[in-house]
């Protein structure tokens, strides 16, 4: 997941090829994708999902 | 609305008095159950009749959070809730609106519309070009409250006589009325 931001004072559109659209983004507004365009002056990405830790059991010897 | 019940027993005059007594105690837990069920059907009734009015979920949430009928747990009262741009566009006064750039929601549906004229209007304006210029959109009302409480009204009807049928089977131990 992604959360693509557009950065121009005007509406913006990018293709996104998973959904087979245009998806209209507004000014200062945002959208969150699977397939964000790529990064450049106007889109500013941002990358959502966090990283898996794995859980770790502590074992206390006595 | 009345409802007029005949009870048989079968002699035993304890049974009977004391199904009535399980009845009139069923009867209040029933009625509340019966609104809550009518509550989604009323939920689901005025969501359905937006999309029929022509409403699309374009920006909003009306179906889903915009909508909502929610029933206290204890009282008796229920409450729908319609978001307040779904209160207006049931009701507002017809009224030109211009192409701005301030208006992104407006826009960025514009440059999506079926009419190449307004395409070509939002295109424009969102390209830079004054909005004086261009002719504005007119807009009406979608009425679809009053649509929607009409078509789940009717159906209150059977859901308490089903509610009422199993409080009374319930209080009698579920022999036959």
């Amino acid at each position: 997941m992604f959360k693509v931001t557009n950065k121009a004072k005007d509406v913006r559109k990018f293709r996104d090829n998973q959904k087979g659209k245009d998806i209209y983004v507004n000014p200062k507004g945002f959208v969150i994708t699977n397939r964000p365009p790529e990064a450049n002056p106007v889109w500013k990405i941002e990358l959502l999902e966090k990283p898996k830790v794995k859980k770790t059991i502590e074992v206390n010897e006595q | 609305m009345p409802y007029i019940m005949r009870i048989t027993s079968d002699g035993d005059f304890m049974k009977a008095i004391n199904a009535l007594k399980g009845l009139r105690n069923m009867l209040p837990k029933m009625e509340k159950e019966a609104m809550r069920e009518w509550g989604k059907v009323l939920e689901r009734d005025i969501k359905r009749s937006a999309v029929t009015a022509g409403i699309k979920d374009f920006t909003g949430n009306l179906q889903n959070r915009g909508i909502r009928y929610e029933q206290s747990k204890t009282g008796k009262i229920g409450k729908l809730f319609i978001a307040q741009y779904g209160v207006y566009l049931d009701a507002m006064a017809p009224h030109p609106v211009y192409f701005k750039q301030s208006r992104g929601n407006l826009l960025r549906w514009g440059m999506q519309a079926s009419n190449a004229s307004v395409r070509r209007k939002a295109n424009k304006v969102n390209d830079g070009e004054s909005w004086k210029g261009f002719s504005p959109l007119y807009v009406r009302p979608h009425p679809f409250i009053r649509a929607g409480f009409k078509r789940a009204r009717p159906k209150l009807n059977r859901i308490i006589r089903k509610k009422t049928t199993q409080a009374l089977m319930q209080s009698i131990g579920g022999t036959n009325v």
